[in-house]
């Protein structure tokens, strides 16, 4: 029988070490993923993986029973991510300029270059940090939109809206790279 | 690519269908939606292209996992929190771990027990108003009447012997105006139980009054 992240949560609190492990194990993609690509940067993710887990082991006595296990990770991990650009906040601006001039064509001669999975990974790079995470949050880590609504705490009307804007761009990109 | 949609679709247009596209509408709407996209090429483009994109995020390699090692480090780190956490004798609080404390508590515990019991005692006892009335005042006569009879029953006793018996006098000659004489003499006979409670009421009385 598969328990909830939920019961899995409940269970580590109460001493069981292995289900903080299937806990690990169910997140670590779609968590590392989405810091990955929020960040930018891959030794930035594994710092912030590694905090958001050391959060959730440090906090596991103030866990919600009725709250959702997903929205609970993602939402330290959103805030670790934000913290953590707006404290390198100049330094990834020039590393997004340094990105725009790049001498071999820009980014559109490089999405062309590339290949699909490619193009939609430097797509997503470039989409403005709350079109990118609302897109990662509902696609690699399967949260609803509703719960992305909640972590964000935004209305689910800007999620939904900024959702539409990250596929469309995310379309652009694609349909460019096709052409090309 | 994207076509203009008609002013009857436009409630269609991001939230609803992206909300479509996600299978997170409702039963009902999602049937409304599927019903509109069969007649609507710019709402059904619209869900296509989403569609493309979601296959597109979901290529294989785009995601990635964290190195062994960190996931390893995050293992024994939840370990060691368990084992850190402080057991149930530790919880406690340091004055509920003096026996002092429990010393204390088993004398308190003793105190009200004893204190409890003589309440009862005192209560059962107690002269109540209602042993005044006149419905308990006969009851207690009857009460106190009885006393003699089935004590002496159950011990097999012969009824106690008068101590002072009617004494038969010779008879005397009556001189005229001392006819008070001539009366029965009777000893005192022991307490009823009227006269016994008058008596009680009394002692009560003056027992207040000194009170």
């Amino acid at each position: 029988m598969v328990s909830s992240d939920e019961a899995l949560m409940i269970a580590y609190r109460r001493g069981e070490a292995k289900a903080f492990d299937e806990l690990l194990l169910r997140y670590r993609t779609p968590l590392f993923s989405t810091l990955r690509r929020l960040v930018g940067d891959r030794a930035l993710a594994e710092d912030l993986f590694q905090e958001t887990f050391l959060r959730v082991i440090q906090h596991a006595g103030r866990y919600d029973a009725g709250r959702k296990f997903s929205g609970w990770v993602f939402r330290i991990a959103r805030n670790l991510a934000v913290d953590a650009l707006r404290q390198r906040g100049v330094r990834r601006e020039e590393e997004l300029d340094d990105e725009h001039h790049d001498p071999a064509g820009g980014p559109d001669r490089a999405l062309a270059r590339a290949e699909q999975g490619e193009a939609i990974s430097r797509a997503l790079e470039l989409l403005p940090l709350e079109q990118r995470e609302v897109f990662l949050m509902r696609e690699w880590a399967g949260l609803s939109f509703k719960e992305i609504a909640e972590v964000t705490e935004s209305p689910l009307n800007t999620v939904l809206g900024r959702m539409h804007l990250a596929v469309k761009k995310l379309r652009a990109s694609l349909a460019e790279h096709a052409e090309a | 690519m994207d076509k203009e949609p008609s002013p009857a679709c436009r409630k269609f247009r991001r939230e609803r269908l992206l909300l479509y596209a996600y299978g997170e509408l409702p039963a009902g709407e999602a049937e409304v939606i599927r019903l509109h996209l069969a007649g609507c090429a710019s709402c059904r483009a619209e869900v296509e292209a989403i569609a493309a994109v979601r296959a597109a995020a979901s290529a294989p390699g785009l995601q990635e996992n964290p190195p062994s090692a960190l996931e390893a480090r995050l293992r024994i780190a939840a370990r060691e929190a368990l084992s850190a956490r402080p057991g149930l004798r530790e919880r406690i609080p340091g004055w509920l771990r003096q026996p002092r404390f429990w010393y204390a508590a088993v004398a308190a515990a003793v105190v009200v027990m004893v204190a409890g019991l003589g309440y009862r005692s005192w209560e059962s006892h107690r002269a109540r108003p209602e042993d005044f009335t006149s419905d308990g005042l006969a009851a207690l006569v009857e009460e106190v009447d009885s006393w003699d009879s089935p004590p002496l029953a159950f011990l097999e006793l012969e009824p106690a012997t008068p101590l002072f018996e009617e004494v038969e006098q010779e008879p005397e000659v009556i001189s005229p105006g001392d006819e008070a004489a001539a009366e029965p003499w009777y000893w005192p006979t022991p307490e009823s139980g009227l006269d016994k409670i008058e008596r009680g009421l009394e002692e009560l009385d003056a027992s207040v009054r000194y009170l």
